[in-house]
This record gives C-alpha cells, sequence and structure tokens, in this order.
C-alpha cells in the first residue's frame, strides 16, 4: 500500500511542478504601485492619468483598421499609469524617490538607465521574463521639485524598448497627432 | 456405454478398460505401482500435516499492513491536489470572459498621447544626458608635448583621429 501512495503522490508532486511555470506567468508582473510613491511625496499629482487593460484595449482594437502595427504595439501594453508632480520640495523628494529606486531594485527590477545631473535624476527601470519586457518605470526628479513617474506594463516586445533606450524614437508611432488624428474619426463616428 | 463398447474392437476395448483401472487405482490413493508416485504423495501428505512456520516479525507487520483496510485522507489529500491544480490550470487557460472593449474619447485619446510624449520625452531626455556624459568621459587627455621626445612618432602610432601636430620649434631632443 506504501508504494502505490508514493507513486499517487509523486505524481501528484511533479504535476504540480510541471504545472508551475504556467502557474507562475503574471500578466501583471510588470505593474508598479504609484500610489506610494504619492503618499511618500505627500502631494496630489498636477498629471494623474491611468489606463487599464480594458482602455488599452479600447484604443488597440480604434487604430487596428487603419494601422495593425501600431495597435500591436498598444495592445501589447496591459497598462500605464502616469503621475506628474511640482512645486515639491526638491530635497525631500530627491530621498523619497531614491527610496523607491532601492526598493525596485529590490524586487527584481532592472536598471536600464540611470542619469545622475546636477539639474535632474534619470532612471528607467526594467523586468523582463523570457520573452518580452514585462513593464517599466521611469522615473524623473528635476532640480525644481518636479517629479515624473511612469509605468508602463504588460508583454512588451524587447525591440521597443531597444529601439526607445538605443535611438530614443521608439515611441515615434505614439505621436500625439498621428494618434489623436487615428482615434478622433472612429469616435466620431460613434 | 454398451454403444461405445460394442463399436471398439474386443482388443482395444480391453486396453481401455486396464487404463481406466490404473487412472482410477492412482486417483483413489490405493495400491500405487510407481515407487515415485507413492514418495511423492507420502512427503506431499507428511508436509501437509506440519504446522506452519512463523513469519518473521517484520514481514508479519508488513503484510498486515497492506491487508488492514486503506486509510482514506492521504487518497482524498491526493485526489484534493489534483482537482485543485487542474481547476486552476482550466481556470487560466479557459478564455477571459468577454468584456466590452470600450471605445475611446478623444479626451482620453489626447491623455493617452500625453502619457506616451511625456514618457518618450523624459526617455530620450535621459539617453541624452548619458551619452553626453559618455562622450566626456572617452575626451582625450590633452598632451603636453613640449618635453616628450620622438612625439610625432608616438601620435603617429596612436589610433583615432588625427591630431594636429605642434610646432616642431617647440620640440626639445
Amino acid at each position: 500500500m506504501k508504494y502505490p501512495m508514493f507513486k499517487l503522490s509523486s505524481f501528484v508532486f511533479i504535476s504540480w511542478l510541471c504545472c508551475l511555470p504556467a502557474l507562475a506567468q503574471d500578466p501583471n508582473a510588470g505593474r508598479f504601485d504609484l500610489a506610494p510613491i504619492q503618499t511618500a511625496l505627500a502631494a496630489a499629482p498636477k498629471v494623474n492619468l491611468n489606463f487599464g487593460p480594458a482602455m488599452m484595449s479600447g484604443f488597440a482594437e480604434t487604430v487596428r483598421g487603419q494601422n495593425p502595427e501600431l495597435a500591436g504595439i498598444i495592445e501589447s501594453i496591459r497598462g500605464l499609469r502616469l503621475m506628474v508632480f511640482e512645486a515639491l520640495d526638491p530635497v525631500h523628494a530627491r530621498a523619497q524617490t531614491d527610496s523607491m529606486l532601492t526598493a525596485l531594485g529590490g524586487e527584481g527590477w532592472t536598471a536600464a538607465l540611470e542619469v545622475r545631473d546636477e539639474d535632474a535624476h534619470v532612471d528607467l527601470y526594467l523586468i523582463e521574463s523570457d520573452r518580452f519586457v514585462d513593464g517599466l518605470v521611469l522615473m524623473v526628479t528635476e532640480g525644481e521639485g518636479t517629479v515624473v513617474v511612469a509605468n508602463v506594463y504588460g508583454a512588451i516586445d524587447p525591440a521597443l524598448i531597444g529601439r526607445l533606450i538605443s535611438q530614443g524614437g521608439a515611441l515615434d508611432g505614439f505621436d500625439l497627432e498621428s494618434l489623436t488624428r487615428q482615434f478622433v474619426p472612429a469616435a466620431d463616428d460613434s | 456405454m454398451n454403444g461405445s463398447r460394442n463399436m471398439l474392437p474386443e482388443s482395444e476395448q480391453r486396453r481401455f478398460d486396464a487404463d481406466l483401472e490404473a487412472e482410477l487405482r492412482v486417483c483413489s490413493d490405493r495400491s500405487l505401482d510407481d515407487p515415485a508416485l507413492l514418495a511423492d504423495r507420502l512427503l506431499r501428505r507428511e508436509l501437509a500435516a506440519m504446522a506452519p512456520a512463523p513469519l518473521p516479525a517484520r514481514l508479519r507487520h508488513r503484510l498486515m499492513r497492506r491487508l488492514s483496510p486503506r486509510p482514506v485522507w492521504p487518497l482524498a489529500l491526493a485526489a484534493s491536489a489534483l482537482a485543485a491544480l487542474v481547476l486552476a490550470l482550466t481556470l487560466r487557460s479557459s478564455p477571459p470572459t468577454p468584456t466590452l472593449t470600450p471605445t475611446p474619447t478623444p479626451d482620453e485619446v489626447q491623455q493617452l498621447g500625453y502619457a506616451l510624449a511625456v514618457i518618450g520625452e523624459h526617455t530620450q531626455d535621459g539617453i541624452r544626458r548619458a551619452l553626453r556624459h559618455g562622450e566626456n568621459a572617452l575626451d582625450r587627455p590633452l598632451l603636453e608635448p613640449a618635453n616628450l621626445p620622438y612625439l610625432d612618432l608616438i601620435r603617429s602610432a596612436l589610433p583615432g583621429p588625427a591630431v594636429p601636430l605642434p610646432n616642431p620649434q617647440e620640440y626639445t631632443r
């Protein structure tokens, strides 16, 4: 009796091990909660934008007819969050953002870009899976007390991030005017 | 029987009867003619009369455990774990519940465009700053040639863009 039980438990255990990778794939792996930053800075953001999966799907579906490539890029983004704070105490703001960046590094995020100028700190952190960039966090602190924090997450093509880092022009397709031109007719039709 | 007896020849019938009698004798355990068969029969009888030897304690314990009723809880535990696993995988692999995809308003399009523009501009600004620092770090140190002998030969051997040679009047050899 002992031997069959061992076999059964081994089977369950092995099945569990085999399925762990599937269970471990979290679509929100690159999501970074910006709320603690707002709390730490003790200020209301001047700009606070938050687009989740449904809205990103909506954007993608709207542009798919005119620009399938752009739709694919937007579709690969599961969520986007942006906060812009202004008129903060620069010393306090920099201390809080540095603390957040240290925490990010401890959570498996990798610094892709770190710039320390006297008038600005720019940090770009990425978290990756085997095939995709699961998320990026951009944190900018500027001398006059401005803090920009953004998080983009999803299953983002690393080539997009590579173009962004190497050329700085990867977001050409996200040009405001062209996007608006593409969205507005559809919105007018509805 | 009579029919079959009548159908066999007399000699065959006699041989059949003799074989039958011998077989009945063997089966009935009476006056066995074959000594080997008799010895085997006696050995079997002796062995059957012997009391069985007790099993070793460990073997007996193992057998008793195997023969005792099977505890149900490990099986139930394994089955529930397996069911939970299957359920989790099914839920994960099942297509998401169809939701109504919202149609963005022009304001939302503007907001998305603004967000992406802010992210792009600051990333590019960071890259520009990083490149500027990199260029500064890669600047070649300026050499003061006045007291370096054979400077023209040294410079010609150095990789990189040609650097204008200093005035030969300054050489001190």
